[in-house]
């Protein structure tokens, strides 16, 4: 990706050089991807989008994971499953009757229907997650709190939220990277050029016809990536010890 | 011994209201009451106010004024009874009552906690669900409403050649990408349980994939596939000098081999991490027992790793096989389905008949064939999460 987002085009379509190679070096397809197209605006859309449709998810499925693996209920087991079975239904199932729900909501064509929609399949595997997560932290931990005066919340903030920072870390991850990476409802949900998340804008504007711009396209795609992977790097410890320890048990 | 009914007759109330008094007839029944004559019960008069379990904030301080005294309601005349009746000491009862006063507090912290996850479970996930049932069995498309035709899209489009091969491109799409995932994965699971050195950098390079979403990557690939001026057919034709490169994308065979290459290289990390944790919670004892009694490596994978591995195999393989039939970016952004509908899945057929065609009815007709492949899979999969749950 690196290698054809710096060559010039001349290079880039030529049958005989050899594509490893990097003859001269050129920054004109970063130069237009950011000058003559819209791509910082749909950086600054998906960074938005992501944000706010992880803080969601992150609230929501924190506060789910912990009723349903702390909190004594009737019913609890039948929500358990039904999340379950919510995680299991993917997007690609329900993205009609869900671009009709939300034009009917006037809601189309906005930032809000992605956010709103994007927990739709995050939160209930992060809710799983947290779950199992949860369970692995010990009960007389809060027994001491709750016998000090405090209340539910204020366990959950103070206690909870500090042991299991492992956890909710890959959570965010997690839910950061579908919503960035997300394609089907950010195709469907938004229309407008300049409304559009960063994969959906690229496939969709930056190639014209028969005409391909495979050195911007490149740039892109690398420019997209570009914070996931510097993320992660630091992280991966983090996310494969709170995976291992989440995910699979679910 | 001190009945209810004595009680009862002290203040003038029958028996079943006893059982059914408010907080103040009880605070009066209370104050009335000649708590002296039992001295054992005349400890519990403040009852009340200690009753709160401890962490709760008080009666006015969280859920409803109504919820806590149907609390009061139902907790304290019990209490009362169970001592009177003589059913338990004081102390047992001010255990229970307390219990369950905690009890119905948890309850209702949790159902304000869960309720977000509900709301979003049933509107977005729920409704939609039954609200693409009941276009699929309409004619809707867009700017028209439609009316209700039975199972008729579902009957033409069973019948459609198109859509039929589309139905046998998901079988081999999904039965391929699963197959390759676990194999590889496995292996390289495997491999990384072996090594020990530099495993850090290994297993974030084998994360790699995964970390970059398939609608980023994707793009990568389909400039990878690009017969003249890419990488792959420069290797094919330049490097080891076959005549002709390869038509990753223009044949309908190789095209359907490319969206699996890249699925499964996409897939695999999700495969080697999830068998990787399987494999490291398996006890070592048993390969050491192994060791001692001579067992080879094969023998070791075969009748110790294999069958322990099995649940968690069979959760990823279930798991995998959901997400690999509704895939839907890679085939969009590489192949678009084509050549003539060759990689078509079910997804993105139901993209192109339902938003680019707008013939919304048939679209969901279309996503609602993965419905029965995704029942069985889910059923299958919460079994086995039941099974696992009991046995750990």
């Amino acid at each position: 990706m690196f290698i054809t987002s710096v060559k010039p085009n001349t290079e880039l379509y030529s049958l005989e050089a050899n594509p490893f190679l990097i003859k001269n070096f050129t920054f004109e397809h970063f130069k237009y991807l950011f000058k003559d197209t819209h791509f910082t605006i749909w950086y600054r859309n998906s960074i938005f989008i992501s944000i706010s449709a992880t803080v969601i998810t992150l609230i929501v499925s924190f506060l789910a994971g912990y009723s349903l693996s702390r909190l004594r209920f009737r019913g609890s087991s039948f929500w358990g499953m039904l999340v379950f079975t919510a995680y299991l239904i993917p997007p690609t199932l329900l993205f009609i009757p869900l671009a009709r729900v939300l034009y009917s909501l006037r809601i189309g064509d906005t930032p809000l229907a992605l956010i709103l929609t994007y927990p739709t399949f995050i939160v209930p595997f992060s809710t799983w997650m947290l779950m199992s997560y949860f369970s692995t932290i010990p009960f007389e931990l809060e027994e001491c709190a709750l016998i000090d005066g405090a209340s539910r919340f204020k366990i959950l903030m103070r206690i909870i939220l500090p042991v299991s920072i492992p956890g909710v870390v890959t959570v965010t991850l997690f839910s950061f990277t579908l919503s960035w990476g997300e394609m089907i409802y950010a195709l469907i949900f938004i229309s407008s050029t300049i409304k559009k998340t960063l994969p959906v804008g690229i496939r969709t504007e930056l190639v014209r016809g028969d005409v391909f711009y495979w050195g911007p396209l490149m740039a892109a795609a690398l420019f997209a990536s570009v914070p996931l992977i510097i993320v992660y790097s630091f992280l991966t410890s983090f996310y494969v010890s709170g995976l291992t320890r989440g995910a699979v048990k679910g | 011994m001190v009945y209810r009914k004595d009680y009862a007759a002290q203040v003038g109330y029958s028996v079943e209201k006893m059982n059914r008094l408010t907080v103040e007839e009880f605070l009066d029944m209370a104050k009335k009451l000649d708590w002296s004559a039992n001295p054992a019960l005349s400890a519990y008069e403040p009852a009340s106010e200690n009753l709160f379990p401890i962490g709760w904030p008080g009666p006015d301080a969280f859920p409803t004024k109504a919820s806590v005294r149907a609390q009061l309601l139902y907790i304290l005349p019990i209490m009362f009874s169970k001592v009177v009746v003589g059913e338990s000491t004081p102390d047992q009862a001010i255990a229970w009552a307390e219990n369950e006063l905690r009890r119905l507090v948890e309850e209702e912290v949790a159902y304000i906690m869960i309720a977000p996850a509900v709301f979003i479970i049933f509107f977005l996930i729920g409704y939609p669900f039954v609200y693409s049932i009941f276009l699929s069995l309409t004619n809707t498309s867009v700017g028209r409403t439609g009316s209700f035709v039975g199972l008729l899209n579902f009957a033409r489009l069973l019948k459609n050649t198109i859509f039929q091969r589309v139905l046998i491109n998901s079988g081999i799409f999904t039965v391929g990408s699963v197959t390759a995932k676990f194999v590889i994965g496995l292996a390289v699971a495997l491999l990384i349980e072996k090594v020990t050195k530099g495993s850090k950098f290994i297993r974030g390079t084998v994360l790699l994939p995964w970390v970059v979403p398939t609608s980023l990557s994707a793009l990568a690939w389909w400039w990878m596939f690009n017969p003249n001026f890419s990488v792959l057919n420069w290797i094919i034709t330049c490097v080891i000098k076959l005549s002709s490169g390869v038509p990753w994308l223009s044949d309908a065979k190789m095209a359907m081999f490319s969206v699996i290459l890249v699925h499964v290289w996409s897939g695999v990390p999700f495969f080697a991490i999830s068998l990787l944790a399987g494999l490291v919670s398996i006890n070592r004892e048993y390969y050491e027992v192994a060791d001692t009694e001579g067992a080879r490596e094969w023998q070791k994978f075969l009748y110790i790793t294999l069958p322990l591995l099995k649940p968690v195999i069979a959760i990823v393989l279930l798991f995998s096989t959901l997400m690999t039939i509704s895939e839907f970016n890679i085939i969009y952004i590489i192949t678009g389905g084509g050549p003539r509908y060759s990689t078509h899945l079910l997804a993105t057929l139901a993209y192109q008949e339902g938003i680019a065609t707008g013939n919304l009815s048939r679209g969901a007709a279309i996503s609602l064939f993965l419905f029965p492949i995704l029942f069985v899979a889910s059923y299958l999969q919460i079994k086995t999460v039941r099974e696992n749950v009991r046995r750990f």
